[in-house]
């Protein structure tokens, strides 16, 4: 657009023969890096329907051979728990991501306010925290014995509904949102959370999509705090679940050496294959979706010169 | 006429008291002495110290993963705890996670009352903290009236740590033999008749090798991480028994009928066997007996079997269950071989402290905790529900307690839980095991001997730091040492034996000997 407000004409780029060289060349190796960044994900998708013996004998294959469903047979053997430990890790997800982006927002907010009195003060712990804790026995201690965690849906939550990283960003962004617009609002009456939710949250529609991606990622990929804290199996979420199926599936071989029963058809390794395709095929399928603002939210954070 | 009614009340009064006292008189000293044939039936009037007047949950941890009818057997056993005011309710840490959970429930004050606890499985790094009740024998014979006296009187010593037992043992000794499983059609195929020793078996994996490798890619043995099967095979042609056997530090003698002195225990990997088996790792790995890529292997040595892979296997019974899996395929027929049985070299019998229960420091109620532990080792009833399940369910039983499975039989595995571990006592056997099984476990019963330094617990505290640093150094050579991926097995084992005694192995030597022989002498 010129000063006066006309429209610029698009400069075409003429295709010289050694423009269209590099592009070709260009193309060919951002084409084999793709191709190599899948190749896991295939090997992965192949190996979960190979059979056990074929993979121990031949491992694990490039091509397709044998085809055998044995190991999804053996994780959906249970369809309800599956489905449980689906709509649990679902839920926690939602809602600690809701709350997580909420909690992240807000701190950020307030430590992006110049006229906030302690924010270095305030600022300083959060930072600290990164860098030292107190373990985790004394973590564990504090959760079990104080907070009451043990068998609890909350323990899922709340562990990961603050995180110093996500805070950073979002003060950092908020810092970069015009103070006038705070002013401004405040010579009209708006108190402090008035400002927050109606002005600073619908100008940052990019950090929040950034965090909630982040966040929602922590969630659906966590299993520890559900080692730690869960024994119950109805709460378990579904990457724990997931997991204590092939421990499950590990006793099996163990007790039926012990024991010299017939040994089970336990597909061990299809199983692994087959759990990371059921446990990734979500966030696989819903990434292209929310990938421009992740790749957005890589420098979201960033220091503007 | 009042005079006869206060009369004949007294009498009634008396009568009352010489009933309760003559029940309470039927108490465990009135129980049969041969508790393996006999039924034990428990009462609450034989644990008189116990206070049984308030309802109390014993919360039990075990190591491994739920069974499918846990749930079941929880309430069979609950209900025959009723008359003792007591239930039980289980956690179990799954495999997964029990390297990480072990401790850190301990530690972190989760309430556990009871906890599985093996050599194996953190039970002296978790008496050194003080995570265990240390239990007297007067707290035994008190609290556990059953377990004082039918408990095997040399299991106590595996578990007991100046002067106190950290834990209760399991009630039965089996023996650990050592077999080999090969592919007999393959054997057939070259020629190689039954074997009887070290020297047969070599001359089969040579010929595999040689012969049917290049043609069919089985290998002779699927050999992987490094090699211990191997290993355990020597040893045991010589009658080693170990002394102290952590990670990779090994302290082991050879058995010669009485106890060896301190200098005749060594490290096992400084002894001239081991430094002969290395060459003959080298000897087996250029032959091409399993792959150059053994040391990265990520399948098993069973598995590879399993799998028809490879064309032999050792360890224990348990290579009966992958000779079964192997025999599906169409033409493959399996042997199992003792190689030690025309030498009558002795077997070494299972510790008794391969499965134990530890009442955990912080339960708040230790008594109760004992009374239910020694309820369900040695109530006939309540032992065989957890050592087998619901009779009629998941097993049946004759009046010689020879249990057959049933077709529930999976959902809960004779002795198919830590639980069942800890509390077996041996007074059952399984009817229906193949001929070819009972032969052999039957020759090793014959053999049978109980490592005389079982009950030594060397305490490595004092060297610590010596005692981790020399391990991280075995760690880094025993995998190719084992698997003879090495070009000079002698200078190999010199550099890692320097680095050993440059790390301290000798102020582990030191301390070593100066606690074995204290044991000595108390003894």
């Amino acid at each position: 657009m010129t000063a006066s407000g006309r429209a610029v004409p698009k400069k075409k780029i003429r295709m010289t023969g050694d423009r269209i060289a590099v592009s070709i060349f260009g193309y060919i190796m951002i084409g084999l890096f793709a191709l190599i960044c899948l190749a896991p994900f295939y090997l992965i998708l192949i190996a979960s329907f190979t059979p056990e013996n074929d993979m121990i004998r031949n491992g694990y294959p490039v091509l397709p051979g044998a085809f055998s469903t044995e190991a999804y047979a053996l994780c959906l053997k249970n369809p309800m728990a599956i489905l449980r430990a689906y709509g649990l890790t679902a839920g926690v997800t939602l809602v600690g991501t809701l709350l997580a982006v909420f909690l992240a927002t807000m701190t950020g907010y307030v430590l992006s306010r110049r006229d906030f009195p302690w924010r270095n003060g305030f600022a300083f712990f959060f930072f600290f925290t990164t860098l030292f804790n107190g373990g985790l026995v004394p973590w564990f201690m504090l959760c079990v014995r104080y907070l009451g965690f043990k068998n609890q849906i909350y323990a899922l939550v709340l562990p990961l509904m603050f995180s110093v990283w996500n805070m950073i960003i979002a003060k950092s962004f908020m810092a970069g949102i015009p103070a006038a617009i705070a002013e401004s609002a405040k010579i009209e009456g708006a108190n402090d959370f008035t400002i927050y939710v109606r002005l600073m949250l619908p100008l940052s529609k990019p950090l929040l999509a950034t965090l909630a991606l982040f966040s929602a990622l922590a969630y659906w990929n966590d299993w520890y705090n559900c080692m730690l804290f869960i024994t119950d199996d109805h709460l378990f979420n579904l990457q724990y679940y997931l997991q204590s199926m092939l421990g499950s599936a590990e006793a099996m071989r163990l007790v039926a050496e012990k024991s010299g029963m017939d040994l089970p058809a336990v597909p061990l390794e299809g199983m692994k294959m087959a759990m990371t395709v059921i446990a990734t095929g979500p966030i696989v399928l819903l990434y292209p979706f929310l990938q421009r603002y992740f790749v957005k939210g890589l420098t979201i954070g960033a220091v503007k010169g | 006429m009042k005079k006869l009614t206060a009369l004949f009340l007294t009498l009634c009064m008396l009568f009352t008291m010489l009933t309760v006292v003559t029940a309470s008189a039927a108490g465990v000293e009135d129980l049969p002495e041969d508790w393996k044939t006999n039924v034990i039936k428990a009462t609450p009037e034989m644990y008189p110290d116990t206070d049984m007047s308030k309802p109390y949950t014993v919360k039990i941890y075990q190591v491994g993963d739920k069974p499918v009818d846990w749930d079941k057997i929880q309430n069979a056993i609950n209900e025959q705890l009723a008359p003792f005011n007591t239930s039980i309710d289980t956690v179990f840490m799954s495999w997964a996670d029990v390297s990480t959970m072990y401790s850190l429930n301990l530690a972190g004050g989760a309430d556990i009352d009871l906890i599985f606890t093996a050599p194996w499985e953190y039970m002296f790094t978790e008496a050194a903290k003080g995570s265990f009740f240390e239990m007297d024998a007067d707290f035994i014979a008190k609290y556990m009236p059953l377990a004082n006296k039918y408990q095997p009187k040399e299991s106590w010593d595996e578990t007991r740590i100046n002067g106190k037992n950290i834990a209760v043992p399991c009630g039965r000794m089996a023996p650990e033999g050592r077999l080999v499983a090969i592919r007999t059609d393959l054997a057939e195929k070259y020629g190689i008749g039954e074997l009887k020793n070290w020297d047969d078996f070599e001359s089969y994996l040579l010929t595999i090798a040689e012969k049917e490798t290049p043609e069919s890619g089985i290998l002779a043995f699927g050999g992987q991480e490094n090699n211990t099967a191997f290993w355990e095979l020597w040893y045991t042609n010589e009658n080693w028994f170990d002394a102290y056997f952590t990670n990779n530090l090994r302290f082991s003698f050879a058995y010669d009928g009485k106890l060896p002195a301190a200098e005749d225990i060594k490290l096992a990997w400084e002894t001239d066997l081991f430094r002969a088996f290395c060459k003959e790792m080298k000897k087996l790995a250029d032959a091409g007996v399993w792959s150059r890529s053994a040391l990265n292997e990520t399948v098993n040595q069973w598995q590879s079997f399993g799998a028809g892979k490879s064309a032999s296997i050792e360890w224990n019974a348990t290579v009966f269950t992958y000779m079964k899996e192997v025999e599906k395929n169409e033409g493959v027929t399996t042997a199992a071989y003792d190689l030690f049985k025309e030498k009558g070299t002795l077997v070494t019998a299972e510790a008794y402290s391969n499965g134990d229960i530890a009442i955990a420091a912080g339960c708040a109620n230790p008594e109760r905790a004992a009374m239910v532990l020694d309820l369900l080792k040695f109530d006939t009833a309540l032992n065989h529900t957890v050592v087998l399940g619901i009779e009629g369910d998941h097993y049946t039983i004759d009046e010689n307690r020879v249990y057959t499975r049933t077709d529930n039989t999976p959902n809960y595995l004779p002795d198919g839980n830590s639980l069942s571990w800890a509390t077996r006592n041996g007074d059952v056997e399984e009817a229906g095991v193949p001929e070819r099984e009972k032969v052999v476990r039957d020759e090793w019963k014959r053999r049978m001997i109980a490592n005389p330094l079982t009950a030594f617990i060397f305490d490595p505290s004092p060297v610590q730091a010596n005692a981790d640093a020399v391990d991280s150094i075995i760690g880094d050579y025993y995998g190719m040492l084992g698997l003879g991926l090495v070009d000079d097995p002698d200078a190999t084992l010199d550099e890692m034996l320097a680095k050993c005694y440059a790390a301290g192995l000798q102020d582990i030597y030191d301390e070593f000997y100066r606690q074995y022989n204290e044991w000595v002498a108390a003894r």
